[in-house]
């Protein structure tokens, strides 16, 4: 159910003061490896299930369930609509959360009689990895966009769409490349959801002129950009980040908040750093002794994190080794009067920033990656609990809506060129493109030139060079994802991140070099077909050069 | 996106020598959680924190995978899809200019043929003197500049914000006729401030005073300054700000007339703030830093303060403030908060007296 905001238009009474439009990012990027057993980095996957989606989709339907009216945007991107809906992941993930119910379950009985101070935690984990599994087998039936398709059907969320494996736009090479990345996006989300996406989260934030084009023309009605693309653009924009703009071809832009990106995110004065949370780092797979764990390890039996944390921040400047055990129930309290202090600076920033714009109501648009709540803070799906609570119940200043319900509402946009952005460190491309990654471009932009050449040149290809022209097509994107350029910025699965690179690379090249010699190896393509088996629609005939 | 944690690091002994493998750590009778001082963790919040050592076990323990062992065990098929080999691209003409930010820009190139072959055989012997070079066009400005390099490589250009640039590869000599091989696409590079231009529909035109207010409630305070200090009358101000500079620099005035004005009102405002030339290189155009810095400038922030104060009447304290909040943000995502880099808030004070900062001289 898509709500209209005419109810929103200045001449209505009980008008609110300002709108608060809060947009999620779900997204990791494609990790399944059918050819190990069990694979570390498909925890993410796993961890962010647990930590993440099966709350977040619990709570809101609590909220709709109570009448809250919760209203958000979120995007479920293509590579994590893939996972979710993926049968072997499926099975493992469920396999992946009975181990660590088995796991929560002995140290329950080891707290109890050796660790009390723990006791409360354990309990905690207990119970709520218990409940995730009765959700996962009995209500969501081990399908999770189903649950989100329902949310959004209920009202509750507009889900948006973004980049098919989140490939960042400006640094594709080719027209064909990027068009690719958003008409597959797009086709992706009509088999997940059944209808058309409004509006697209661009991978990182990240545009540059002429993207806007690409997405009209796959019908998309707007896009989520950081600040400076709007306070940058041109003319000068009279609402600043505060109301969307439309850029000249008629896709409108809404920019992201700062000050609700500070509260929220910022390590030094953001909510999640505060005492009473949870410490993130400190994780029984790094603290127990390995004989114990190692029932619940990958065979290697290696350490790794396995999601169950005792203890909480205590202090800023507390060593890991003196961190003091975690009270579940002093932290759910925390993130009520966390999501109440939000709501209130809400309030203010609305009364300032109405007054600032000679009485317009101002948009708050604050978008963050939804794996913020729930895994690197824990207590923030329940932070987004109480806050669509006290929005709905304990006052009428700030609403809640969505960037479809904005544009609904028919109220006039200023239309502007935005300035090319992205919201990663610097405002710009530093981070996808700098001395550590830059090496991956010529790769990616030839691969690029060629995949649209293998498209324009098979006309009427038999059945297995169009298997193999669809796989050329799914290895491209694969390599296309920005994650893998992200990571090696940050120093964190450098290895993983390159070799990910490398082998759709790789593979694209095995595979382009049997169709253009018309020589396809059905064996190997069957087992490329096998591994990297992200969107089973695709169409290798995106393409074809305009 | 969570893609995440580091792995805890290798325990290393306080020679720095990691610990031999095999060595366990003996048993506890009760299992316990580690609560001794086993860990050398930083003293960071939870969200920036780095991971911590854990007990001594959990490196001596801990097997890493190899590649080798992994691709012991597979089959031919496999192997060859599990050694991943960058293929060795063909030899063609590349040339890609991509933009980092507005005053940084990368390019790559190739070319097909020996370049040098065919300089031969269009000049017979009189190559010597020829030289193979990039070139990077500012297209907006009408500047080159020149750099010598190999048939393929790549090269990181400093660039001028709000510029169109191509990069071209050729043969270059002096007092001969430069000889283009390859071009590369367009980059047009952003402004990095404000558009200079309000909307002329009515509903969207905002005054200067009322787009600094806009800036300042969405975090851009220094641009919020600027755009203050400039004004309404861009023109008047850009004038102001050359005279200003053309008076600091006093004998070593030279032709700023093709520098923004904006950049150049920024300068003033770092060197008054307390910056140094060097400082603020990576916050202006790499054209401007040159000319500035290669003509050996010192100007004392006392200097720029008094001219700041005598052209647009800016009041010191309110120019001295505190730092924005820095970059770091929970998780590993890597946000971008505006003009983290030592910028200075201005306080919202000033900005209820904002017609103080117009030019002197502008017409109200």
């Amino acid at each position: 159910m898509l709500r209209r905001l005419s109810c929103i238009l200045p001449e209505v009474e009980n008008m609110p003061v300002g709108y608060f439009s809060l947009i999620l990012h779900a997204h990791l990027p494609f990790v399944r490896h059918p050819e190990f057993p069990e694979f570390l980095e498909e925890d993410w996957l796993y961890e962010a299930i647990t930590e993440v989606y099966i709350p977040l989709i619990f709570i809101f339907e609590r909220l709709y369930e109570a009448d809250a009216k919760p209203r958000l945007a979120m995007n479920i991107s293509p590579p994590l609509c893939e996972m979710l809906a993926d049968n072997l992941l499926e099975k493992r993930y469920t396999r992946h959360l009975e181990n660590l119910i088995d796991l929560a379950r002995k140290e329950f009985e080891r707290v109890k009689k050796e660790d009390p101070e723990f006791y409360d935690v354990v309990e905690m984990y207990v119970e709520m990895l218990e409940a995730s599994l009765v959700l996962w087998n009995d209500k969501y039936n081990r399908n999770l966009v189903n649950a989100f398709r329902e949310l959004q059907d209920k009202g509750v969320l507009e889900i948006i769409t973004c980049g098919a494996t989140h490939g960042f736009l400006p640094l594709i090479s080719t027209k064909e490349s990027r068009r690719a990345q958003v008409e597959v996006a797009v086709n992706n989300y009509r088999k997940h959801f059944g209808r058309n996406p409004r509006g697209i989260w661009l991978p990182e934030c990240a545009y540059e002129e002429g993207i806007e084009d690409l997405l009209k023309d796959c019908g998309i009605e707007y896009f989520i950009a950081d600040s400076h693309a709007i306070l940058y653009g041109d003319p000068r924009p009279k609402y600043g980040v505060h109301a969307p703009v439309s850029c000249p071809n008629g896709v409108a832009v809404f920019a992201r908040d700062i000050e609700t990106s500070q509260q929220v995110w910022s390590a030094e004065v953001g909510y999640p750093g505060n005492e009473i949370y949870r410490e993130f780092y400190r994780d029984v797979g790094w603290d127990l002794p390995l004989d114990y764990l190692k029932p619940h390890l990958h065979k290697d039996g290696s350490r790794r994190h396995l999601g169950l944390k005792y203890f909480r921040i205590t202090g800023r400047d507390v060593e890991q080794n003196r961190k003091r055990p975690y009270k579940p129930a002093a932290a759910t309290m925390r993130a009520a009067e966390d999501a109440g202090d939000f709501l209130s600076k809400r309030v203010g920033q609305a009364y300032d920033l109405r007054r600032a714009y000679g009485g317009h109501p101002p948009l708050v648009v604050s978008p963050y990656d939804a794996e913020l709540y729930g895994h690197w803070w824990f207590e923030g799906p329940q932070f987004i609990d109480y806050l669509f609570r006290k929005i709905h119940f304990d006052q009428d200043k700030i609403r809640a809506v969505t960037p479809g319900d904005y544009l609904d509402s028919e109220l006039p946009i200023q239309v502007q060129k935005p300035s090319a952005s992205s919201w990663g460190e610097a405002g710009y491309y530093k981070v996808w493109l700098n001395e550590g990654n830059s090496w991956m471009y010529k790769y990616a932009h030839d691969a690029e030139k060629r995949m649209t050449a293998l498209a324009d040149h098979f006309h009427e290809p038999n059945e297995i060079e169009i298997r193999a022209l669809n796989q050329c097509a799914r290895e491209l994107l694969l390599a296309q994802s920005s994650d893998w350029a992200f990571q090696i910025y940050q120093g964190t699965t450098v290895e993983y991140s390159s070799r990910r690179f490398r082998s759709h690379i790789h593979r694209f090249g095995l595979l382009a070099d049997g169709l253009e010699n018309y020589e396809v190896d059905e064996e190997l393509l069957s087992e490329i077909e096998k591994r990297d088996n992200i969107f089973s629609e695709i169409d290798y005939r995106i393409y074809r050069s305009s | 996106m969570m893609t995440d944690k580091k792995k805890p690091a290798v325990k290393k002994t306080p020679d720095g020598k990691k610990k031999p493998t095999g060595t366990k750590r003996s048993k506890a009778k009760k299992l316990r959680l580690s609560k001794e001082p086993v860990f050398s963790g930083s003293s960071k919040s939870a969200a920036a924190a780095d991971t911590y050592d854990g007990p001594a076990d959990a490196v001596t323990e801990t097997k890493p995978r190899s590649d080798e062992d992994i691709l012991d065990s597979m089959s031919p098929l496999d192997r060859k899809l599990a050694d991943p080999v960058l293929p060795e691209l063909p030899r063609e003409n590349r040339a890609r200019l991509q933009l980092q930010s507005p005053t940084r820009l990368y390019f790559y190139w190739s070319i097909k043929h020996n370049p040098f072959k065919t300089l031969s055989k269009a000049f017979g012997g009189s190559t010597g003197s020829y030289s193979l070079v990039v070139k990077l066009v500012n297209r907006t400005r009408g500047t080159e500049e020149i750099y010598r390099v190999d048939p393929e490589g790549n090269w990181w250009f400093a660039a001028d914000p709000d510029s169109e640039y191509r990069a071209e590869v050729g043969f270059y000599a002096p007092n001969r006729p430069y000889i283009r091989i390859i071009y590369s696409n367009s980059v047009s590079t952003p402004r990095r401030s404000p558009s200079r231009r309000t909307d002329y529909v009515p509903r969207f035109t905002v005054t200067a005073d009322e787009f600094a207010d806009v800036l300042e409630v969405s975090g851009y305070s220094r641009d919020a300054f600027e755009v203050a200090l400039a004004g309404d009358d861009r023109d008047a101000a850009d004038e102001i700000t050359r005279a200003t500079f053309d008076g600091l620099l006093g004998s070593m005035r030279f032709d700023l007339s093709h520098f923004d004005g904006d950049e150049l009102r920024f300068v003033l405002l770092a060197l008054a703030s307390g910056f140094s030339l060097d400082e603020i290189k990576t916050q202006v155009s790499a054209g401007l830093y040159k000319k500035l810095f290669g003509s050996g400038v010192r100007v004392s922030p006392e200097q720029a303060l008094a001219a700041l104060q005598e052209n647009f009447e800016v009041d010191t304290e309110e120019i001295f403030e505190t730092e924005e909040v820095g970059p770091a943000v929970v998780g590993l995502s890597a946000i971008n908060f505006p003009k983290r880099v030592r910028s200075r808030r201005v306080p919202t004070k000033l900005l209820n007296r904002i017609s103080k900062l117009e030019p002197v001289s502008s017409a109200r």
